[in-house]
């Protein structure tokens, strides 16, 4: 069988809010425009179209979607319909209470983001003092509540060389997953890239080494996100959707009702109450680049351009204002260097 | 010794796919029916499709059963040897089975 294709996306991403108690230095969402929120009515219907359309998981982001006054319904409401619930919060406000309320309104798990292992850096980055300890007080109150923990890490060159030291912190926490996260060049980030992005050359070291540890430590599970990374020989997941998985596997919904690929990036398909979502999958001209690209520059030459198919989309419209080139962590000169 | 699904796999049966499969079937192009997946499958970040032959013998495994039983059951669905048939299911079930979408009780 070689004709993969989804009647419906898998995942959606989705905020509520754009609203956020915090202005971390490589916010994507910061700059985003515009930040018209729909309302609790509104997202409920949503959720019936994603429930019609039958996808599975949901996932809540934003902005810090504990900020939403209606949250714990509409995830109520959600699961009702079948979906899937997690989201991903800074953690600043989620106290015993929030923790109980999470439980009770069936998450299946709940991401909180981690960006250093030190209190200081992390802390700082995020640009709130106390943010550190107050992560890990909403791992313990969720831990507590049984409620399933993941850990996400923007890495930057503020963690690049430290990463590996939040294991053994967020295991206390009986954490399942540490997602490693790739640095996006977006909102914030773009502006903030030459102090905190990585270069291509860091990237492949940073990835090479977040194998190791990887390798090291089989309790917790570690996972990427960045297709660049099938550039490497040891890297030997071979997944079912190779290259970029935005506009394959999932879509990203603003809190205004918009679509586009993915949050990183802004060119809208469309609207989901506005637009037929089941007509802009199967056909939509930007989802359907996304999922034939041609490559271009150097990915030309490349010979195993089949493994990443030119790497993060996104990284590469941001960049250069097209999806097919070349994602800028590459790095491989050309030619078969790994 | 019998084969079941995993208690924490997600499906989603892919409808369009799988009615186009059936129509590809019902004219008998069995090469477009062979190459559209019609069941998605996922485990903890894992994601495999299934295509309507793999799909029906899925469907059968909802009920834990022995390999043999199960070569049995496709033999007689599709008229073919047993000894073909349990090759068939050997082939479909190690890779499910090395993945852990399909477990032995």
């Amino acid at each position: 069988m070689n004709n993969f294709f989804l009647n419906a996306p898998l995942t959606i991403n989705i905020s509520l809010s754009y609203r956020c108690n915090f202005t971390c230095h490589h916010c994507y969402s910061r700059e985003i425009s515009p930040t018209e929120e729909l309302t609790f009515d509104d997202f409920k219907k949503i959720s019936q179209i994603l429930s019609d359309w039958k996808v599975p998981f949901l996932n809540i982001g934003g902005g810090e979607p504990l900020l939403v006054s209606w949250l714990f319904d509409f995830v109520k409401f959600s699961n009702q319909k079948g979906l899937h619930c997690s989201m991903n919060s800074n953690g600043y406000l989620l106290d015993k209470e929030k923790a109980k309320e999470i439980k009770k309104a069936g998450f299946t798990s709940v991401g909180i983001s981690i960006d250093s292992p030190k209190e200081e850096v992390h802390d700082s980055f995020r640009n709130k003092k106390g943010s550190f300890k107050r992560a890990l007080s909403a791992l313990e109150n969720l831990a507590e509540e049984n409620v399933k923990t993941t850990v996400s890490m923007v890495i930057s060159k503020l963690n690049k060389d430290d990463f590996e030291e939040i294991v053994p912190i967020v295991e206390n926490y009986k954490v399942k997953q540490l997602y490693l996260h790739n640095y996006k060049c977006s909102g914030m980030g773009y502006k903030n890239m030459e102090k905190l992005d990585l270069t291509p050359q860091e990237w492949k070291e940073f990835y090479k080494k977040a194998l190791e540890v990887r390798k090291n430590n089989p309790h917790i599970t570690i996972s990427f996100d960045d297709p660049i990374m099938h550039l490497l020989p040891e890297y030997n997941e071979r997944p079912l959707v190779r290259g970029s998985t935005c506009g394959k596997l999932s879509l990203n919904i603003h809190s205004n009702g918009d679509i586009t690929p993915c949050g990183f990036m802004s060119v809208k398909i469309g609207n989901i109450l506005k637009d037929d979502i089941i007509k802009l999958w199967k056909e939509s001209p930007v989802l359907n680049t996304l999922r034939n690209p041609v490559p271009q520059g150097k990915c030309t030459s490349c010979s195993i351009y089949e493994n990443c198919l030119g790497g993060c989309k996104a990284r590469a419209f941001i960049m250069a204002g097209d999806f097919n080139n070349p994602d800028p962590h590459c790095w491989k000169e050309g030619g078969d260097n790994r | 010794m019998t084969v079941k699904i995993s208690d924490d796999v997600f499906e989603r049966v892919e409808e369009e796919n799988l009615r186009q499969a059936e129509e590809a079937l019902s004219k008998g192009i069995y090469e477009v029916a062979e190459n559209l997946g019609v069941l998605t499958l996922i485990k903890a970040g894992l994601m495999t499709q299934l295509n309507i032959m793999g799909y029906h013998i899925w469907n059968k495994i909802k009920e834990p059963k022995t390999i043999s039983q199960l070569a049995e059951e496709i033999s007689k669905d599709f008229d073919v040897p047993y000894e073909t048939a349990l090759e068939d299911v050997k082939i479909f079930l190690k890779d499910l089975i090395d993945s852990g979408f399909i477990i032995y009780e």
